[in-house]
């Protein structure tokens, strides 16, 4: 998400329609870009020195684009945009109609003031501001025949000075303040537009990348200020609304507005019953150039001990597969880890790229017929063969195989301990072996724990008869 | 006077004055009601009208009147058309007309006869040209027609072309004529070897609807067959006169005569009336 500057404008005009002639430019800057400057019309805005400046060919033909221009009924206030080979113009074409005032202009006045861009630029920063032009001089013409008016007295500002202005002042300086009379200013500023970030949600854990708390300032946001002191790259959205005392869809749209602007990443719940699983990107780490290697030592070292070696840290990512948890990794590597903060491990893993996380998804599936269930067909009355009883009516919407176990615990605030016995999950080994525990597909192709397999296909054996068998399953993907 | 009413939204006024006529009434009615029902669209006949002339000659204030039931005071409310306004317009069941309201500026102008110049110009069945008497430049006014013409000449060779001198209640009364005269001469011999008719007409009086009375005869498809029937009914009802309009616009679709009447304006006139009359009456149960 760099922001890459605004574009340049290249040229702004004003268009009226007149009674006579039809769609036509009556002011321009820089002169001669839109239609041929002609010195004779305008012998105001020309002496013998500029003329070297003016642009000696029109950039646009604006016949061929006048109909977007001056338009119908049917797009009048609204933003048109139109592109030719090499430019696009930006405008909103507007119609004033008054039978009094325009008696003798055919009851309605129509302009359009437009900005002219590269073709490809991208320029969603200027859409409010074409907008805000077009509502401005609609009202200062309604309030002070600001442009229909007479201007021949020397003083009074003109349509011709205020789009000079706003060339040369938005691609200098961003921003603009014009003055139109006593109580009348243009006030402009160019906002950088961003794409849209993920959704937050209540289980993400949001880490600063920028010092928020120095830049915060009495004027934001309550609830951002709230939950400023909350961040700590351990609490989850959750966590940090229950402890800033806040609203959590207030935090979530908080959290969403730092991620907006880049001032925090998200990561995950850091448990020991996390399980993650390594990229291709962690060959970087043996890259000497990219300066990874320095940055991952610096951060992940305890206060107070020797720094890891590189080829340590990377066999413990290494480590990190499906079916390994983090409390088993720990528990292979105690002494190598000893003087590594293993969180941060994990964090600076997550955010460089080098691994991801494996998330649980509990199913409830129905042995019987081996339908599919979705989140309208879970039955009331279950009875989960995995603990032989009945699963409890909080859980069943998160069962369709959609919601993750961060997600479900922070909804129901429990532990992935008491969601395990809830549900009947058992793994069968306390200690890590050495090779990866076998992994299998289901028909959808996802891994599935060869150790909660074999707890259903032991209570096939135990079937009823009558009623349809269910399980849960777990997917972890 | 019975008034007899026909699904399709004709209005006849004929006075039968013999018993047994009610039968020829009918007979004309059933044949009315054949030849103008509404067809399936795939014989739905369509026809292409260009509405043409200077930017303000008063094209669009005649279509509103005669097609939008404006008064002629509500015209000055109008704006200027941009560019091309298509209207399709039902008549008489089965005939759609196709107007192109085209926008007389000079951007507008040139484009018509250059990029646009096939677009506009195939296909027309009616070219109605509209000039301001007012005009302070004639010559320009010519120019345009003249390339009007030649378009026509080259997409739309049999289309029928109508002028109309326009705003005619803006020059003195003893002065029309004469006006008029010099305006037809010119166009006439401008427009050789194409043959036109021409119109004196006005907002303000019945003149208007005696242009486009014509205008709208000349698309009816069936109109020989239509005459010849409602000549037929006229001698056999022993009427002195048979008068057919349209119901919406009130335009004259045809009319039979025993007789010589003297008023050879009779019929925009009475068009004018009984418009004015709807609109008036419209307005009061509006109200109401």
């Amino acid at each position: 998400m760099e922001f890459q500057g605004f574009p340049r404008i290249h040229s702004i005009f004003f268009a009226v329609f007149d009674n006579e002639k039809g769609p036509v430019v009556q002011h321009q800057v820089p002169e001669g870009t839109i239609v041929p400057h002609s010195p004779e019309t305008d012998p105001s805005s020309s002496n013998g020195l500029n003329d070297a400046l003016f642009c000696t060919k029109p950039i646009i033909d604006f016949e061929a684009i006048s109909e977007y221009i001056i338009t119908k009924e049917q797009l009048n206030g609204r933003l048109v945009s139109v592109c030719n080979n090499n430019y696009k113009v930006m405008g909103v074409p507007v119609c004033i109609t008054d039978h009094v005032r325009y008696k003798k202009l055919r009851n309605e006045y129509r302009f359009n003031l437009c900005f002219v861009f590269e073709r490809d630029a991208e320029t969603s920063s200027y859409e409010p501001i074409v907008q805000k032009m077009a509502t401005v001089l609609e009202v200062l013409e309604r309030e002070s025949d600001f442009l229909t008016g007479d201007t021949t007295n020397s003083g009074a500002v003109t349509i011709q000075n205020v789009i000079e202005q706003l060339l040369e002042d938005l691609n200098s300086y961003c921003e603009c303040q014009i003055p139109i009379n006593d109580s009348n200013t243009i006030n402009l500023k160019l906002f950088p537009t961003y794409p849209n970030p993920t959704s937050v949600q209540n289980y993400h854990v949001p880490v600063c990348t920028v010092d928020l708390s120095s830049m915060m300032s009495i004027n934001w946001d309550i609830t951002l200020c709230k939950i400023i002191n909350h961040i700590n790259g351990i609490s989850s959205v959750r966590k940090i609304a229950d402890k800033a005392n806040v609203k959590i869809e207030w935090a979530r749209q908080s959290i969403e507005h730092l991620l907006y602007y880049g001032c925090i990443i998200l990561i995950d719940i850091y448990q020991f019953s996390n399980i993650y699983s390594i990229k291709p990107e962690v060959m970087q780490l043996l890259d000497e150039k990219s300066g990874l290697q320095e940055e991952c030592i610096d951060y992940v070292t305890l206060p107070g001990h020797s720094p890891p070696t590189i080829s340590q840290l990377f066999k413990l990512y290494c480590g990190l597969q499906h079916g390994i948890t983090l409390k088993g990794l720990i528990t292979t590597n105690r002494e190598q880890a000893e003087n590594i903060d293993l969180r941060r491990l994990i964090t600076f893993g997550v955010i460089k790229g080098l691994i991801y996380r494996v998330y649980k998804y509990p199913m409830l599936v129905n042995l019987t017929t081996s339908a599919s269930v979705s989140a309208e067909t879970l039955p009331s009355n279950a009875i989960n063969q995995n603990t032989g009883g009945p699963i409890d009516p909080q859980l069943l919407s998160f069962l369709d195989g959609n919601h993750h176990y961060d997600e479900i615990c922070t909804e129901l605030r429990c532990s992935p301990k008491e969601l395990d016995e809830q549900l009947g999950y058992t793994t069968n080994f306390d200690s890590v072996p050495k090779q990866p525990a076998g992994l299998d597909t289901n028909d959808a192709g996802d891994a599935v724990s060869v150790g909660s397999r074999a707890v259903i296909s032991d209570s096939v054996s135990n079937t009823n008869g009558n009623m349809d068998l269910w399980a849960v399953r777990f997917v972890f993907r | 006077m019975s008034t007899g009413r026909v699904s399709t939204g004709l209005q006849f006024i004929g006075s039968p004055k013999q018993v047994g006529q009610k039968a020829s009434l009918k007979g004309f009615q059933r044949f009315l009601s054949s030849e103008f029902r509404p067809s399936p669209k795939s014989i739905i006949m369509k026809k292409k009208v260009l509405l043409m002339g200077k930017s303000g000659s008063g094209k669009t204030s005649m279509r509103s009147i005669i097609f939008s039931n404006y008064i002629a005071r509500d015209t000055r409310r109008l704006g200027a058309t941009i560019d091309v306004e298509h209207s399709n317009l039902k008549f008489l069941g089965n005939l759609t007309l196709n107007l192109w309201d085209c926008g007389g500026q000079e951007a507008f102008m040139e484009n018509y006869f250059t990029s646009q110049r096939d677009h506009i110009f195939k296909n027309v069945e009616v070219l109605i040209y509209v000039f301001d008497v007012e005009s302070r430049d004639v010559e320009r006014d010519m120019h345009y027609y003249q390339s009007c013409l030649e378009a026509i000449m080259a997409n739309s060779r049999e289309a029928k072309i109508f002028c109309l001198v326009h705003k005619m209640d803006l020059v003195q009364e003893h002065q029309r004529d004469r006006m008029y005269e010099e305006r037809v001469n010119e166009l006439k011999t401008r427009s050789e070897p194409l043959k036109i008719k021409t119109f004196r007409t006005s907002i303000w009086d019945e003149t208007l609807y005696a242009a486009w009375s014509t205008i709208v005869h000349a698309l009816i498809p069936n109109i020989r067959t239509l005459e010849s029937h409602l000549n037929n009914f006229c001698s056999i009802c022993d009427a002195d006169e048979v008068v057919l309009f349209e119901r919406s616009t009130f335009l004259v679709i045809a009319n039979a005569a025993r007789i010589n009447h003297v008023d050879a304006h009779r019929f925009e006139k009475i068009s004018n009336i009984i418009k004015q009359f709807n609109l008036g009456c419209r307005q009061v149960s509006n109200r109401s």
